[in-house]
């Protein structure tokens, strides 16, 4: 292309210009021309190996410099070949030169290859590697835990490149109270690893700083290299501040990220792995605060609910205490009264009991005494009759015995006066005489007694 | 949130001395709330448990209320720290 220097100023010929797809069918016109120029083996370092289905990409890497050059082997003269493509691997390839016009990319398309050995990087990056590993710094045991909640975060990265972008908007997506301070630093190149380095300790002896992370964006291997030299990967190490480490994109390692507390995967997971999701916080809090609102409210709820059924149950208590008193009150007066009426009758009917039997037995007395009467005017009556009689019948029997007596006294005086026996006549009449006597006597001592008897 | 370019000088952000742990705040106040819902503490001690609730509550809203934070950025390519 023509020099136009200092023609900035001039009006520039529109009619001469090409447009990109004028000047990418030149060159690879130009590249067409020229095939015979270039050679058919090339020799390199294999890295950024992407295999897939159709063919597998990977750079080759000059041995001795930063030179690099993008490389691809089609499925079918991969799959025959008889070696692999592994990373780190000088290795000599059968190639042509291809170039691209959509895009205006140089291409090797690979025919054929072949491994020669591990390249001397590859084995400085195993030994140190190796001695790494032998001093701890790989171990879990040495890695410290990234603050849950940071306020302050430090990141070493590019100024220029979108991984602090991705980073910064990664964390305050997440948590925009957190204080981003972004130390600038070439992340590639001869000067990464004093930039690096120099960011690292700047932020380290920031007491602010809760967490720092290192990051970049993805990138050959070439591009990655300077996390993989040895002050870049002690100095992470060596950090006070807990560090978190994200290079590249998945499939790229470095040895910056296993000294690491934390390692990432790329420049937004980093930002992820250092802030909280402080919605959720929010979320969290609020919810635990609506837990204890509820809680509290339930509990003293509950508490007032069992005062309340406690009261009510003690006024429940007094009011049956009080209804049971007076039941028992009532009771004791109704029994009061049923025994006062019950007394009273009992009483009643007792003394109206006693009345009667006073009554009866007045009427008994009295009627006894009528009987009594009756029968003492019997009995007088009859001792009248019998005195009656007995003075008829002593008059009778007087009246008999002194016939008797007259009629024996006549006898007798007839016997008298018969010769001997008059005076025994006179005699016997005397004793009769006296009989006699005896024998009213008794009578009347009978009379006397049955009167007697009768009252 | 505001963005500022400050060279070589080394810029701190200081944040209050009191910061409040928020995770472990979070988890006491959960403790409280399991205490609460269990319901095996009497009245006075749920009183207690709900006052030191509501300081947990009181400095975490302030601590999560805080507004956004600044992004600093140091242009690193000038420094003259040594290694």
């Amino acid at each position: 292309m023509a020099d136009v220097g200092d023609e900035a100023a001039i009006e520039p010929p529109v009619d001469a210009a090409w447009s990109v797809t004028e000047l990418n069918d030149e060159i690879n016109s130009v590249l067409a021309d020229a095939n015979q120029r270039f050679p058919t083996y090339v020799i390199g370092e294999v890295s950024d190996v992407s295999v897939y289905d159709f063919g597998t990409f990977f750079d080759l890497r000059d041995l001795d410099g930063e030179a690099t050059i993008s490389c691809i082997v089609w499925s079918y003269q991969r799959d025959s070949a008889d070696y692999d493509l592994t990373e780190g691997v000088e290795t000599i390839l059968r190639a042509s030169v291809g170039f691209y016009v959509d895009d205006g990319r140089t291409q090797l398309t690979v025919q054929n290859f072949w491994p020669v050995g591990e390249s001397e990087r590859s084995q400085n990056l195993a030994a140190l590697r190796e001695t790494l590993k032998s001093e701890g710094l790989f171990r879990d045991e040495r890695k410290r835990p990234v603050p849950e909640y940071p306020r302050s975060v430090g990141v070493v990265t590019s100024l220029s490149g979108s991984a602090r972008e991705d980073f910064c908007e990664a964390v305050h997506s997440r948590d925009s109270r957190i204080a981003i301070t972004v130390c600038g630093a070439t992340v590639q190149g001869e000067a990464a690893v004093q930039s690096i380095i120099s960011g690292l300790r700047r932020l380290d002896r920031d007491p602010s700083i809760d967490v720092i992370v290192v990051t970049r964006g993805g990138g050959a291997d070439v591009d990655l290299w300077a996390f993989n030299e040895e002050p870049v990967v002690r100095a992470i190490a060596d950090c006070a501040t807990p560090t978190v480490v994200a290079i590249g994109h998945e499939d790229d390692e470095t040895l910056a990220e296993h000294v690491a507390d934390q390692r990432a995967m790329t420049p937004t997971d980093a930002g992820v792995a250092v802030s909280p999701r402080i919605d959720r916080a929010r979320q969290s809090a609020q919810a635990v605060e609506r837990r204890i609102g509820v809680a509290y409210a339930d509990f003293v709820e509950s508490q007032l609910t069992e005062f309340e059924r406690r009261i009510d149950a003690g006024v429940t208590g007094i009011e049956q205490a009080t209804v049971t008193h007076r039941a028992v009150r009532q009771r004791a007066s109704d029994l009061e009264r049923r025994v006062s009426m019950a007394y009273d009758g009992l009483v009643d009917s007792r003394l109206t009991e006693l009345d009667n039997r006073i009554d009866d037995a007045v009427r008994a007395i009295e009627h006894d005494a009528e009987q009594d009467a009756v029968t003492v005017r019997a009995a007088r009556s009859r001792v009248k009759g019998l005195e009656r009689r007995i003075d008829r019948a002593y008059q009778s029997r007087v009246q008999q015995e002194i016939e008797e007596l007259d009629r024996r006294i006549e006898d007798a005086y007839r016997e008298v006066e018969m010769d001997e026996t008059i005076a025994a006549e006179t005699t016997e009449a005397r004793r009769l005489r006296v009989v006699v006597l005896a024998l009213v006597l008794v009578l009347l001592g009978l009379v006397v007694l049955l009167l007697l008897g009768v009252l | 949130m505001s963005c500022r370019f400050k060279g070589t000088e080394t810029v701190r952000l200081r944040m209050g001395s009191n910061t409040v742990e928020i995770g472990d705040t979070i988890t006491r106040l959960e403790e409280i709330a399991e205490i609460l819902e269990e319901g095996a503490v009497d009245l006075e001690q749920a009183r207690e448990l709900r006052e030191e609730a509501d300081e947990h509550l009181e400095s975490l809203r302030q601590e999560l209320d805080v507004g956004d934070g600044e992004i600093i950025e140091i242009d690193g390519a000038s420094s003259d720290d040594e290694f």
